[in-house]
């Protein structure tokens, strides 16, 4: 499988804001924490990434790798409607970060604790963005167009089919597996699909007020992260 | 300016070439379409024929099962290309792997070279009379294609990167970086192809013309495809594109031709434009400029350029916890210290791993790896070992400087190839065997012998820093002036740029901060380019800031007035006013956070014979809930909520130590976990720190906890409510099962539940007491819950 591990330059420091409740202006909290936050999680982090490219299938929504997966959810068919091949991809920052977060927490240090898991949420989606943008410029240079990035557990795609997902690409040789629960271990990792197709309609992003979580804390408008 | 050739893969379609089968096996199994193709080019007017070789390298051809066949593929090429016209000139072609060199990938800068270089030999036997390797989107696979190329044979090597719409690589790296590496390196033509079309590579011609005084080629591609049903199209036509070439003269740009989407017709439509041109003039010279660079930035050196900060902090002398750290495989403190540094404003950092009882060349390896991919300064090797500086050169994804070199023969035989060979800048210190140089000019003649060497090895002038060798001003006082005479000789004599090591001067002096800083003012009056300081000295910072105003570096003064008005961010004084009653002060204290002052306070209250159970109430716990109430209608944000409850957890321990027999009335008990097979921790962990601030006993069992384990542990200790937490939907059952087996067994319990997918309804459902929607609101449904009757929402 192919891998592109991403690097830890320029970490997205109003969503790490975000993620830590914070808004990205306005607030009179102490730049230095955050600035130490994503410092200190850098350097925790071991970057790591990988995707592979598979045949689909949008009639029957199968994705054809080994062994063929159908997806669940009317919204995550509808979104690769177009898509005649995709790529599935899964990232992860590592498990230090969140074990240094939860030390923090015991030690009484609570606001480090809190910036960190922050932090290593902007690492993640740092890592997820590099790789996109990687399947993208690849995509594009065969004069395929990308569908939004998407994940298990946006809209009505059940986090259930994270097991096969992981499956098809070997997320494990990046260290990530999946509880019986369907999550992810590290806890900051991400696994997600990318629909190609050869039509340029690429379906608009999700907004969180299509999703069903409504007591998500993230939940904005308009906005990417409308799910955990 | 000459032209090349067009697509290949674009043509083999149009034949009827391009599906299941190798495209590069073509040479063998069709080598009479390859033959017509190459012969059409030649014929609209390509001087530089490309062999059909792009996937031809080992790791592309095992795709196929064809890497045997990498030296058959390559004779065949050649002899295909130079089939087209006796008066072509046949460039061997080498295509990317597909994958990403160490860090960014699995592959080692080792088997990327080897790979790289099978073909490039192949290519160089079969007859070709140049290589040209192209389309590579990582700077660190042209870093191995090229050290491969040219350890494979003596052709001229021309090197293209390919740009993404940002005008970077995908990995992140600018046409100048990579000009500046490639030149550095050796490259003979550097230049750029594919990407997104010519206007882009227009813009890349510029910004490479302006660092290198090498050859430029630009062959864009036919802009962006489209697929039409199965037939890919490509937006441009020969009469567009043909315009580009004066504009690509105009650039300076020595060769053109096409990359994806190009065919015979736009080649044809290329040379009238080119034949059209007039006769060209020489480009300006580029002024010889030192520069280093890491994957996505340049740092200039040098006079006109403002001074450079070069961090010293990542060396592991006298300096134990991070020696400590190294020995045990573990770079963590390595790598923080390089982001503060950097964030406290060092344009380079110096990175020594001189650890005694460790495998240097491996810790140094895995630092600059580590390093390369997080950090966007340039790093300085800091090492005299060759070994050490060899493994650290190779795999670094820029242009490095290796510090250092003296004037010892064997050791300069050693490090001056490498220099050579992957890029690097090296900086010479004038030191010999037979004890230190005294005066300038034994220095200076030291120097002019490291210099002589280095360009017998082929190294240029900007590839060479000097170093003025900064004594220590406590044995000798002369030391001092006599470093900065050599550096004013240096500055006249020789023209290039120059590095110290700043605090050896102090060595052994009080007040060293102020003398260095005194020091460095004076070496950058007498020509220092690039201090190897603390960035972290406020001191070294001033004086920096200083030097840019004063050097003019700074227009308008703009970042000297920010550096001047910037209040020390380590020491923030309190904003508790002391004119106030003292459990206002506390209250104030808690709600802006404030540890420290928090607990002093503490004492302020008792002597005032203040109650402990006056100022918790009044003070700590009003305030608690003031910050609560506030989080609660958007004022204040969770981070300020969590500081609150530390300054308040520091306020109590500190009560605890003054008053040692204080009672300590817990409201009550709560067992906190977030249930069986969520792993989630965050949430829980907010919670804990809020109730235990607010009063109560916290038992955290944990994440991920089976409801027989929190019975059994209710069984064994007095539990008042239970919290339990659950953050995805596929643990909502366990929660539900969890709260049904405590219920059964203690049916008087009460349960608290919450995360983010539990909803008030369904803690409802599945017979909670009471829902809490976030940390804040628990400590209120925890108060409810103990006051008053089981809450229900």
């Amino acid at each position: 499988m192919p891998v592109f591990h991403g690097t830890l330059f320029q970490i997205n420091r109003s969503e790490m804001m975000r993620y830590a409740g914070l808004p990205p202006k306005g607030s009179d909290f102490p730049e230095a924490l955050i600035r130490e936050s994503i410092e200190e999680a850098s350097a925790l982090a071991s970057p790591r990434g990988i995707w592979q490219l598979l045949p689909y299938d949008a009639q029957t929504g199968t994705l054809f790798g080994d062994p063929p997966l159908c997806l669940e959810g009317r919204q995550i068919r509808k979104h690769l409607s177009h898509s005649v091949s995709a790529a599935v991809l899964a990232v992860t920052a590592g498990p230090d970060i969140e074990q240094a977060s939860t030390d923090y927490f015991h030690s009484g240090l609570y606001a480090k604790g809190l910036l960190l898991d922050a932090a290593a949420t902007a690492i993640t989606e740092h890592l997820a963005d590099q790789l996109d943008r990687y399947i993208q410029a690849s995509a594009r240079r065969t004069g395929r167009h990308t569908a939004w990035r998407y994940s298990p557990g946006y809209g009505d795609w059940p986090v259930t089919q994270q097991q096969a997902l992981c499956r098809l690409i070997h997320a494990e040789e990046i260290g990530i597996s999946v509880t019986d629960h369907s999550m992810l271990l590290p806890r900051k990792s991400v696994t997600a699909i990318i629909g190609l197709s050869p039509c340029s309609e690429a379906p608009k992003p999700q907004q969180c007020t299509q999703c069903h979580l409504i007591s998500c804390p993230f939940r904005i408008r308009p906005a990417r992260h409308f799910s955990r | 300016m000459h032209l090349f050739d067009g697509a290949m893969g674009t043509m083999l379609q149009k034949y009827g070439l391009a599906g299941s089968e190798c495209p590069d096996y073509c040479n063998v199994s069709h080598p009479d379409i390859v033959q017509r193709i190459h012969r059409e080019y030649a014929e609209a007017g390509s001087e530089y024929i490309t062999t059909n070789t792009f996937g031809a390298s080992p790791l592309k051809l095992a795709d196929y099962g064809l890497e045997d066949q990498v030296e058959a593929i390559a004779q065949a090429a050649v002899r295909n290309a130079r089939a087209a016209s006796p008066h072509i000139r046949v460039a061997g072609d080498i295509g990317p792997t597909g994958q990403f060199i160490r860090p960014l990938g699995d592959l080692s800068f080792d088997e990327a070279a080897s790979n790289f270089y099978r073909l490039a030999k192949a290519l160089a036997d079969a007859g070709a009379d140049c290589l040209i390797i192209e389309t590579i989107i990582d700077i660190q696979e042209m870093r191995a294609a090229l050290t491969a190329a040219k350890a494979a044979c003596s052709l001229p090597v021309i090197c293209q990167m390919s740009y993404s719409e940002d005008g970077r690589t995908i990995t992140g790296t600018d046409p100048a970086a990579a000009a500046i590496l490639l030149d550095a390196m050796g490259a003979d033509v550097i230049g750029a192809n594919c990407s997104v079309g010519p206007d882009k590579l227009l813009e890349a011609a510029k910004q490479m013309a302006r660092v290198t005084d090498k050859p430029l080629i630009i062959q864009p591609n036919a802009g962006m495809p489209v697929l039409d049903g199965n037939t890919t199209r490509f937006p441009l036509a020969p009469e567009d594109m043909a315009p580009y070439i004066a504009r690509f003269a105009e650039a300076g740009v020595t060769f053109a031709g096409g990359c994806c989407g190009t065919t015979p017709a736009h080649i044809r439509a290329m040379r009238e434009a080119m034949d059209r041109l007039p006769a060209p003039e020489p480009r300006p010279a580029v002024e010889p400029l030192t520069a280093f660079t890491s994957r996505t930035r340049t740092v200039f050196v040098g006079p006109g350029h403002a001074p450079v900060m070069i961090g010293e902090r990542i060396n592991p002398t006298g300096r134990k916890k991070m020696r400590e750290e190294i020995q045990s495989g573990s770079f963590v403190s390595v790598k923080k210290e390089a982001l503060a540094q950097v964030a406290a404003g060092a344009d380079m950092l110096d990175v020594n791993m001189g650890v005694p009882g460790i495998d240097q060349s491996a810790a140094m390896e895995k630092v600059v790896m580590e390093l390369s991919m997080l950090c966007p300064a340039p790093l300085s090797i800091d090492s005299t070992d060759p070994a050490v500086l060899e493994k650290a050169v190779k795999i670094y994804p820029g242009r490095p400087l290796i510090n250092s070199v003296s004037a010892d023969p064997a050791l300069m035989e050693k490090v001056f190839p490498l220099a050579r060979k992957y890029g690097a800048a090296v900086l010479c210190l004038p030191l010999a065997k037979g004890g230190l140089p005294k005066t300038a000019e034994e220095r200076i003649a030291l120097i002019r012998q490291i210099l002589e060497t280095a360009r017998s090895f082929g190294l240029r002038r900007q590839d060479l820093l000097l170093d003025p060798l900064v004594l220590t001003a406590a044995s000798d006082q002369k030391a001092p002036s006599e470093t900065l005479r050599t550096l004013r000789l240096y500055r006249e004599q020789f023209h290039c740029p120059t590095v110290m090591g700043t605090s050896n001067v102090s060595f052994g002096l009080p007040g060293r901060p102020q003398l260095n800083a005194a020091f460095l003012s004076m070496a950058f009056a007498c020509g220092m380019d690039a201090p190897i300081i603390n960035p972290l000295d406020e001191t070294m910072q001033r004086t920096f800031a200083e030097a840019r105003l004063l050097l003019g570096f700074d227009a308008g003064a703009r970042q000297y007035i920010a550096s001047v008005s910037e209040t020390p961010a380590a020491v923030p004084s309190s904003s508790v006013s002391s004119d106030k009653p003292v459990l206002e002060q506390i209250r104030d204290a808690i709600r802006n956070g404030e540890k420290e002052e928090a607990a002093r306070l503490m004492n302020d209250a008792i002597q005032e014979k203040m109650s402990p159970d006056r100022i918790i109430k009044e003070g700590l716990t009003a305030a608690m809930t003031e910050v609560g109430d506030a989080y609660g209608i958007g004022k204040v944000y969770l981070p300020q909520v969590m500081m609150a409850a530390e300054a308040m957890q520091s306020a109590f321990s500190e009560l605890k130590v003054l008053l040692p027999s204080m009672k300590n009335d817990s409201k009550g008990t709560a067992l906190l976990c977030t249930v069986q097979g969520d792993i989630h921790d965050l949430g829980k962990n907010i919670v804990a720190a809020l109730l235990e601030n607010s009063g109560y006993r916290v038992i955290d069992l944990g994440k991920d906890v089976a409801p027989e384990a929190i019975l059994a542990e209710a069984k064994r200790t007095h539990v008042d409510f239970f919290g339990l937490c659950s953050l995805m939907t596929t643990t909502l059952p366990e929660l539900k099962k969890t709260a049904a087996l405590l219920r059964e067994h203690i049916p008087a319990c009460r349960i608290m539940v919450g995360g983010a997918v539990v909803t008030p309804e369904y803690a409802r459902e599945i017979g909670a007491d009471a829902y809490a929607k976030d940390g804040v609101d628990a400590v209120r449904k925890a108060d409810q819950l103990m006051t008053a009757d089981p809450v229900s929402e």
